[in-house]
């Protein structure tokens, strides 16, 4: 678990500071988690709203202000779900010891079945939603916002699910 | 995995007990074995098996063999005749 470099170091020390605030704690990380998916779900209704909408002002105005909320409510959830799994996910993997490398590896199967669920859920939902040149109308910005969604989807999943699966750590020595 | 699996898969411990009787704080046995500190927690409260290579090398940390600090079974109660 040593670090290499500044960067690792500043990152350790990051992740092995006790965590506080809203997060804190099993409720506060499953909380955390929820707005997570919700900011998901805002992505890929932003896909869902151009495909109807665009090109119209009013599907461009739309999509900046679901942009601007996603990324601004992501950076600190994302600071948040870092420090609440103790960087987990998104630590390299020698600063990380076997225990979070089990949970990592488990974050990451659940999260690729998630994904396996959701590409399916696409295909699906892109097979029924019309007639045979469904592909030919799509807009390109809705193919780019959807393109957006899976990929920060993708990213996120394995940080939410071992965020959701964590159980509250045992008190420091120092507060027994 | 039914209850009775998980009693079955889960590696009973007494590095709460060594740890009190030497005055080793969590963090200091986490250091030295070179894990996150939460890990020890993890393992005093049965939630993290540990792998054959840190239980040995828990063993050596406080100076017992290994069947000392872990087993199947549960360990007796301090005072139990049994």
């Amino acid at each position: 678990m040593e670090p290499r470099n500044k960067r690792e170091a500043q990152l350790l020390e990051l992740t092995q500071r006790r965590p506080g605030g809203w997060y804190a704690g099993r409720a506060g990380r499953r909380r955390a988690v929820v707005l997570g998916a919700a900011l998901l779900a805002l992505l890929w209704a932003n896909a869902a709203v151009s495909w109807k909408l665009a090109p119209s002002d009013a599907a461009m105005y739309t999509c900046f202000a679901i942009l601007a909320v996603v990324v601004a409510a992501g950076v600190v959830l994302w600071r948040a779900l870092t420090i609440g799994t103790r960087g987990t996910v998104g630590l390299p993997q020698h600063l990380l010891d076997e225990r979070q490398r089990e949970d990592r590896l488990w974050a990451h199967a659940a999260a690729h079945r998630l994904t396996l669920l959701l590409l399916f859920a696409v295909y699906l939902g892109t097979f029924m939603a019309g007639s045979d040149d469904v592909i030919e109308k799509v807009p390109s910005a809705a193919v780019v916002l959807a393109g957006l969604a899976l990929l920060a989807t993708v990213a996120m999943l394995p940080t939410l699910a071992v965020a959701w699966r964590l159980t509250d750590p045992p008190e420091d020595d120092e507060d027994e | 995995m039914s209850a009775d699996k998980e009693n079955k898969d889960n590696v009973h411990n007494r590095i709460a007990v060594l740890r009190a009787e030497r005055g080793v704080s969590r963090r200091d046995l986490a250091s030295a074995l070179g894990v996150h500190y939460q890990t020890i927690g993890y393992l005093e409260r049965g939630e993290y098996s540990p792998s054959l290579h840190l239980a040995l090398r828990i063993a050596a940390y406080f100076e017992v063999p290994v069947e000392v600090v872990f087993s199947l079974e549960p360990f007796p109660r301090l005072g139990s005749t049994n």
